[in-house]
């Protein structure tokens, strides 16, 4: 395997990055250890609303779900990724 | 512009304080609240930096800026979270205590602390590994240079190299979680049966009395290491990205046996293990750092993140040669994490110049509290504790004698560190020329380990006499070859083949200094430069003129388990429970023999 360097162009940002305002950063940096593990969907996704509801807007929650469990796997086959319809349902219940 | 930095809720939690890009105060929480590394939201080292500033409120602030990016760290937790099958609940419930009950709501913890989070009051943001960077340029004496940043994991990166120009920084590679150096190395640091974030240290120090026998067998199946220095764990033999510990029964087979639990005897086997680790480890640095050259075509190299406090590691990063300086951040886990967002924000938000400060901008690092004679006298006063005052010279000249005569010399002045090292500030310091000392130290001041090495410190205008490659190295972040050594009639393997016992090994006269010379003729240098440590530098100075050695030993003014002591009372109470022989409060001399027996108080700390 070749080299194992992402290659990136990070600087601090221009716009004010303040605790809640980040979001369009959130998509660096997937690399996960194996597929999903779509039992632990349910007990995430209530201690999602439950702990987030107050702090983020419902899109946002929305983002993080869906930045998640649509993260591309850093090896593994592929046909193991959540299914769409697993991932509209996911959503649908927020 | 005044800015708060902070870091916290990982481990060892710190706050820092800069106006108009100059450093005005910087400490860890630990200090303050006397458990070590502490996490918790840093309110007393942030109260310090605020009265450090001037008496500065929450609204006086331009700007609050945290160190590590909650949300993107939740991202990281969650697509763990999601990408590990067994356990979700166990997995749940960890992440739940470590992200969700306070690092996603620091916003408002830190709101509730300061009343106002500076003019704007909102929480700004920096990315843990910028944080680091910044807080390795912005303070480093170079106008350009090549960035490395390697820690366990901070958001989603391990590893990143950048490069700093002017006021500007940009990471130009990463690598991200789970591969990561930092954590291959708490892997061992766990399996050696010291504690992770603790012990790294330990393992380092470990390392020399053993032969890297299972080097090639990390290489083979943990970490596959790439010519340019990028890397690839192998899961398959960790336990981290499930929450509990760090290896697993796979891990344990590699190694013939289960992991070491702590106190237990240290064996051969965890020798050759920390020797392994510290080669392969040296490895990657090295291939990083050319690759670091490569890029970015620099001569000058700073970094920060926890790996970068291997000092034998960087000590053999000046010796390959790739880079003509180097430069580290005293603080260089996560503590400097709040020094480096808040330098991050400013130059960022300011736009000003940056103007590159000799030696460098960290002001020898003494950046915590300090008190005065006053204050101190005060204090002895009211406790009704035995002192004699001593002026400078006499105080210089009576330390020297001291150590001398092989007495241990806790000494207390001036501003406290900032980062992991006493600099001479919270200091014990004893005679280097002991070949006993390093057992005394260890075992009846210390209460720690027999093999763990001392460091020297010498003036620095002589290290080239003791040390090579002499170089200038204060913050004790380099290991350098102790010169004139005596090279032993037997290997270290056939001495520990013959008898395992430490202590006859540690105790073997290796040099002129044999209390700082480690089994592999290494030594963990600090040099004391006369103009920003002058305190430490009369000392060791008024040594030099009694004995014509100018090398002490230094280590942290603390026992095991125990945070740097901060104020005059901790340094008292450390000072009363060990058997140091005799304590400079600044200018006060307090002798053991004089105190009165009931000052006496058995602290107990945690073992780290």
């Amino acid at each position: 395997m070749s080299s194992q360097w992402i290659e990136t162009d990070y600087r601090f940002p221009e716009r004010d990055q303040t605790a809640v305002s980040y979001f369009e950063d959130a998509d660096e940096g997937y690399d996960l250890i194996e597929p999903y593990a779509l039992e632990s969907i349910p007990q995430f996704k209530a201690l999602l609303r439950e702990r987030l509801g107050g702090k983020l807007t419902e899109q946002g929650i929305l983002e993080i779900a869906v930045k998640t469990f649509r993260s591309k796997p850093a090896h593994g086959p592929e046909k193991q990724l959540p299914s769409d319809r697993v991932i509209a349902d996911f959503i649908y219940q927020f | 512009m005044v800015i708060l930095g902070i870091s916290a809720l990982y481990h060892d939690s710190a706050a820092a304080l800069v106006r108009d890009g100059r450093i005005v105060a910087a400490a860890q929480e630990e200090r303050f609240t006397r458990i070590k590394a502490d996490k918790s939201l840093p309110l007393h080292a942030i109260s310090y930096c605020l009265r450090a500033g001037g008496n500065l409120t929450g609204a006086d602030l331009d700007a609050v800026v945290y160190y590590d990016d909650p949300i993107l760290t939740l991202h990281r937790y969650c697509s763990n979270l999601a990408a590990v099958r067994e356990d979700p609940e166990g997995l749940i419930a960890f992440s739940e205590r470590s992200i969700f009950s306070q690092k996603l709501w620091v916003e408002k913890l830190l709101r509730d602390h300061l009343g106002m989070l500076g003019k704007t009051d909102q929480l700004f943001i920096t990315r843990h590994h910028f944080a680091h960077a910044a807080s390795a340029f912005y303070p480093s004496p170079f106008q350009s240079a090549a960035v490395i940043t390697v820690d366990g994991v901070g958001e989603w990166n391990t590893t990143t190299i950048g490069q700093g120009t002017g006021n500007r920084i940009r990471l130009l590679k990463k690598i991200d979680y789970p591969h990561s150096l930092g954590l291959l190395y708490s892997a061992f640091t766990y399996f050696c049966g010291f504690k992770v974030n603790f012990g790294d240290y330990k393992l380092m120090g470990l390392a020399p009395y053993g032969e890297p026998v299972y080097a090639d067998l990390i290489r083979k199946e943990l970490i596959d290491i790439k010519e340019d220095g990028s890397f690839r764990l192998n899961l398959k033999y960790f336990d981290f990205q499930y929450g509990r510990a760090m290896t697993n029964a796979e891990f344990a087979d590699l190694f013939c046996g289960p992991e070491r639990k702590p106190e237990e005897a240290i064996t051969k086997r965890e020798m050759d293990i920390a020797a392994s680790a510290q080669q392969v480890t040296e490895e990657v640095m090295i291939r990083m750092a050319r690759t670091a050259k490569k890029l970015t075509g620099e001569k000058n190299l700073v970094m920060a993140g926890g790996v970068a406090l291997n000092c034998k590691a960087n000590g053999l990063l000046v010796k390959d040669g790739a880079f003509e300086n180097i430069w580290v951040q005293p603080a260089a886990g996560d503590a400097g994490g709040a020094l480096g967002a808040a330098l991050a924000f400013y130059y960022s938000r300011s736009g000003s110049e940056r103007t590159v400060s000799l030696p460098d901008a960290q002001a020898g690092s003494f950046l915590g509290p300090e008190f005065s004679n006053e204050e101190i006298r005060a204090y002895l006063d009211e406790n009704r504790i035995p002192y004699h005052y001593a002026g400078d010279e006499d105080l210089y000249r009576s330390a020297a004698e001291f150590i001398s005569e092989q007495k241990v010399l806790g000494v207390f002045a001036g501003r406290m560190e900032y980062g992991p090292r006493a600099l001479g500030h919270r200091s014990i310091l004893a005679d280097a020329r002991s070949e006993k000392m390093q057992s005394i130290l260890n075992l009846r001041i210390k209460n720690r380990e027999s093999f763990r090495p001392f460091a020297p410190a010498v003036l620095r205008e002589t290290c080239g006499k003791y040390f090579e490659p002499a170089m200038d190295s204060p913050y004790m972040l380099f290991c350098m070859d102790v010169k004139d050594h005596t090279e032993a009639e037997i290997s270290l393997k056939e001495e520990l083949e013959a008898d395992p016992d430490l202590l006859p090994i540690i105790n073997r006269r290796r040099s002129d200094i044999p209390a700082v010379t480690h089994v592999d003729y290494s030594a963990r240098v600090q040099t004391v430069d006369e103009k920003t440590n002058p305190f430490f530098y009369r000392i060791i100075k008024a040594f030099e003129e009694k004995t014509g050695c100018s090398v002490v030993i230094n280590t942290s003014f603390n026992v095991r388990g125990e945070p740097i002591v901060c104020t005059p009372a901790d340094a008292y109470h450390c000072f009363m429970n060990t058997d140091m022989d005799v304590l400079m409060l600044q200018n006060y001399i307090l002798y053991k023999e004089e105190q009165p027996l009931e000052n006496r108080r058995k602290d107990v700390f945690a073992m780290d």
